[in-house]
């Protein structure tokens, strides 16, 4: 990759495009990155939770008497301190579902394990665990579910009885006339699917250090949470205090994907607990804690598919079964996110979807990387697998059939998603020709006659970006969100040198560097030049209540907030050279650091300007303000959903297609992957560096979920893989070479024609499933879930071959 | 988990039935007993160690006798806490008549275990239990036949 020195030789360089090396990457790999456990302050104290071991229990009794006399111990809180200091939660459900009533600790019963029930203070995090041992709780068992239909059951136990159902949101969306599809189908394709329970691992677990100032009467809360701002209302309302004096501070983050999002109980209970110690408290979340912190939906398909005999699909009938857990927290906007991404990439003029979300016994869900459309785009590209194999046609040439065409850009999808442009036949014959699928297939063809096993899976996804918040007002009216907005400041100082905040804040996606090409090509400067403000500090940083690292939004909203500041300082900045250069405004350029008098060529540099507005002010224009400080805030176009709930839930549409060349072992169950592949489409990349990244990690992501990552509950509610022995990670080794092509076709109506490339859409699923279920074709079996364990690949062998002996 | 089996003593039923029934003798044959608090014959408390691998720690159980038809049946339930776990526990146990003397013991425990321990020890949990619960049963039958 090419060094900033490097790239500075051509006179008029375009930052925007550049393999930048990152600003962010010197600190981080020397290890002097500032994470909130780094964070320490005078007297600082240290919280423990204790948690529940029931699904589902009645707290009977919680005695703290012994655990408050152990040695160090400051504090303790207990669910019922809770009741009385706190409102609940707020919830995004209609009625009956935002009954449901979420504390920071368990009241009076818990419904999950894992659930905090009380908590202690004391002056070592080792105190403080020795002390949470000594709190006796009485539990009376209750009765649980585990499983979203059962829960949907008319005897079923209720998660939260005052809602009187688990039913959390069930939403029926219908375009054109799928009946009448199925009647006119040749055939008609069905398939009973699960996308399983698994989540992100974030390097770094969730923590909060909070001091609370009885001077100020202040709550300065450090955390890495993703959306801090967003959670401001959460933490306001919940804790009943103004919101003007809570100060949210992140710094480097470890990773967040969505699993930081909704941490707000536990900043709750931190901001709790230094209010009654007294005292700053750091809880650092461990990592079987951080099991339980925020899983991915789970969610089961019913579909019905009508076809052509020559691989039209003419839509898709769906029910579709998501399992929340026992807290709606971000819920049930997951059940709507979804149709961001509708039809997936294809055609489906006739589409029908019934969607439930139920409560279970389990840990809560909240968003993770390909947040609830990596569900449904899995259970896409499964069902057009199984289209082609009904239909003995190529999947390759079934999708090719019903993809959305390049000349159809923009295309509106059936609930009124506007794709920004793209090639998806392009992306898979790219992506075909990188792999070699002619020689893959042949290759498989001879492996066949020796017992070899090997297995091509295709997956195209839409990796939609930066969300309309619109979208729960498909859930109810009530919800006061849309739209979408960033904020950003650029400013000059009175010695010439820039500076940039923004509200994004970063987990590690490197916004300084993007923040920093974007801002140096508008003012021909070198990005070394820029310092971007790291980590988020609302005391400092500029922000909108929509600020955060979520989906997919930052490189887009940060650009369009940036575009709108910069446009405001090169205005102001003009003006008083305009004024100094005795010209006009509008003959004023900007290069390399320099404002150039278009018509004459004289050149002024920029810090003499910067020195007028702030110091030598007597020279300024007339009436003008000092100061070279310009504060935008920026929204795209949204609107809200129409009356059959239409609307265009993302701003941007990228695009994936992996294809994975399986290897499997018919004896063991076991595959390895024998090629892979991506092509990708974000549009125009800022940094193609930090794109690929990108690429490869939501690709790390997605083959990790796919083959090794499973949360599993046993029948007593009791999650069983909640340490990195069960619950498997990948690291390098697992995760195969990564080929990969990009195609840069320009969004349609983002700001500089980029587009979000965060998630990945996780595209590794269905590639995987699919690759399996092509291996496995001798045998005839159809892969139905998104999880691939060898056990499991293994059992629907043994259970084929036995079957077939039964026949003989 | 489940867990049964069937043992035959050389002790009267009513013997056998007064021996598994009185906390003091019972607690015995508990691993690692710590301290016992009886309540009333049927209601009693033993502070125990256990665990799994190197989650161990004190375990507070909770004994109460849910069903009695002396000299022949009863029912116990176990209820228990400790590091971050819970055990829930139910044992039934039926007497009879072995033809020429002795008594023959059924037995049936299911035992539900949460928590830590559940969600760390599982591969270990199912042995663990089993071996404890065996050494409980071997404990009484010595201590009938030597009485």
């Amino acid at each position: 990759m090419a060094t900033v020195m490097e790239l500075v030789k051509e006179s008029e360089v375009q930052w925007v495009g550049q393999p930048l090396k990152r600003k962010e990457d010197p600190r981080l790999i020397t290890g002097l990155g500032k994470f909130v456990d780094d964070v320490k302050l005078p007297g600082l104290a240290f919280a423990s939770i204790l948690r529940s071991p029931y699904a589902s229990a009645k707290i009977k009794r919680v005695d703290v008497s012994r655990a408050e006399k152990a040695p160090g111990v400051i504090c303790t809180l207990t669910g019922s301190d809770v009741s009385k200091l706190t409102d609940p939660f707020l919830q995004i459900s209609s009625a009956p579902a935002n009954k449901v009533k979420d504390y920071c600790l368990a009241v009076d019963k818990v419904h999950f394990v894992g659930e905090p029930v009380a908590a202690v203070v004391a002056e070592t995090r080792a105190e403080a665990e020795d002390a949470m041992e000594l709190i006796e709780v009485d539990y009376e068992p209750e009765e649980h579910v585990l499983d979203a239909r059962k829960a949907l059951e008319k005897d079923a136990p209720l998660v939260h009885e005052q809602v009187g159902s688990n039913l959390v949101f069930h939403g029926k969306w219908d375009y054109g006339d799928i009946e009448d599809a199925i009647r006119k189908a040749d055939r008609v394709v069905n398939a009973k699917l699960h996308f399983h329970r698994f989540s992100s691992t974030p390097i770094e677990n969730n923590g909060v250090v909070v001091n609370y100032d009885r001077a100020t009467g202040f709550l300065n809360i450090y955390c890495n949470n993703q959306m801090p701002m967003f959670c401001i209302p959460w933490l306001s309302f919940g804790l009943k205090f103004p919101s003007n004096k809570i100060r949210m501070i992140t710094g480097d983050i470890g990773g967040g994907f969505g699993t930081k999002i909704i941490s707000y109980p536990y900043i709750a209970l931190i901001c709790l607990l230094s209010m009654k110690a007294k005292r700053p408290v750091k809880w650092t979340e461990d990592r079987r804690e951080h099991m339980f912190a925020n899983h991915g939906n789970e969610r089961s398909f019913d579909v019905e598919v009508p076809v052509k005999k020559d691989g039209t699909i003419l839509g898709f009938k769906v029910s579709a079964f998501d399992d929340c857990g026992a807290y709606t927290r971000y819920e049930p906007a997951g059940a709507t996110i979804w149709a961001q991404v509708s039809p997936g990439v294809y055609h489906f003029p006739n589409l029908k979807v019934d969607f439930f979300q139920v409560m279970t016994n389990k840990a809560p869900v909240g968003p993770n990387r390909g947040y609830s459309r990596m569900q449904h785009l899995w259970m896409i590209e499964r069902t057009v697998d199984i289209i082609a194999k009904e239909l003995g046609l190529d999947p390759a040439d079934v999708r090719l059939k019903n993809y959305v065409r390049s000349d159809e850009m923009p295309y509106v999808t059936p609930s009124g998603g506007i794709y920004d442009g793209g090639d998806y036949s392009e992306s898979l014959r790219k992506a075909m020709k990188l792999i070699d699928y002619d020689g893959l297939r042949e290759e498989q063809a001879r492996a066949r006659k020796s017992g070899k096993l090997i297995g091509i899976g295709i997956a195209t996804a839409v990796d939609s970006g930066t969300n309309n918040f619109g979208q729960v007002k498909i859930i109810t009216d009530d919800n006061p969100f849309s739209g979408n907005s960033e904020a950003a400041r650029v400013s000059i100082d009175g010695l010439g040198q820039f500076q940039v905040g923004l509200g994004t804040v970063p987990q590690g996606q490197g916004h300084e560097t993007f923040a920093a090409q974007i801002v140096a090509d508008e003012f021909g400067i070198n990005p070394d030049q820029i310092t971007v403000l790291s980590g988020f500090d609302s005391a400092i940083n500029p922000y909108s209540h929509q600020s955060g690292s979520y989906a997919s939004r930052s490189a887009v909203m940060g650009t369009g907030a940036l575009l709108g500041a910069t446009k405001k300082l090169k205005e102001k900045v003009a003006m008083i050279a305009a004024h100094l250069m005795k010209t006009l405004p509008e003959n004023i350029s900007f290069s390399e650091g320099n404002v150039v008098d278009k018509q004459t060529g004289k050149k002024m540099p920029i810090w003499q300007i910067a020195n007028v507005a702030w110091v030598n002010n007597v020279l300024l224009p007339e009436g003008m303000e000092p100061g070279l400080v310009a504060l935008n805030f920026w929204r795209p176009n949204f609107t809200l959903p129409d009356e059959k709930w239409r609307l265009n839930q993302t701003l941007t549409y990228s695009y994936q297609t992996h294809i994975a060349a399986i290897e499997l072992d018919p004896e063991s169950g076991k595959f390895k992957i024998l090629r892979y592949v991506i092509v990708d489409d974000c549009g125009t990349q800022i940094n193609p560096m930090i794109v690929e990244g990108q690429v490869h990690g939501a690709a790390a992501h997605g083959i990790g979920a796919a083959m090794f990552e499973e949360f599993n509950y046993d029948e007593n509610g009791q999650l069983n893989s909640n340490t990195f022995i069960d619950y498997l990670v990948p690291s390098a080794v697992e995760i195969p070479h990564l080929i990969t092509g990009h195609l840069e076709i320009p969004s349609l109506f983002a700001p500089k024609g980029i587009r979000g490339v965060g998630e990945g859409g996780g595209t590794p699923l269905g590639a995987i499933s699919n690759a399996v279920e092509d291996a496995l074709a001798p045998f005839g079996l159809q892969i139905t879930d998104s999880h691939q364990n060898p056990q499991h690949i293994h059992k629907l062998i043994r259970e084929k071959i036995s079957k077939l002996n039964q026949v003989r | 988990m489940h867990f049964e089996g069937t043992f035959n003593v050389k002790a009267p039923k009513e013997t056998v039935f007064s021996v598994i029934l009185d906390p003091n003798q019972i607690s015995q044959c508990m691993p690692d007993l710590q301290k016992l608090d009886v309540k009333s014959p049927d209601d009693f408390i033993a502070i125990i160690k256990a665990g799994v691998s190197f989650i161990k720690g004190d375990f507070n159980l909770h004994f109460t006798t849910v069903e009695k038809t002396p000299p022949t049946h009863a029912k116990l339930t176990a209820h228990g806490t400790g590091i971050g776990s819970t055990v829930d526990m139910e044992t039934i146990m039926d007497l009879a008549d072995v033809e020429g003397g002795g008594t023959s013991m059924k037995w049936s425990a299911d035992a539900k275990i949460g928590g830590r321990i559940a969600s760390v020890g599982q591969r270990l949990l199912s042995g663990q239990a089993e071996k404890i619960i065996k050494n409980l049963f071997d404990c009484l039958q010595g201590k009938l036949e030597a009485a």
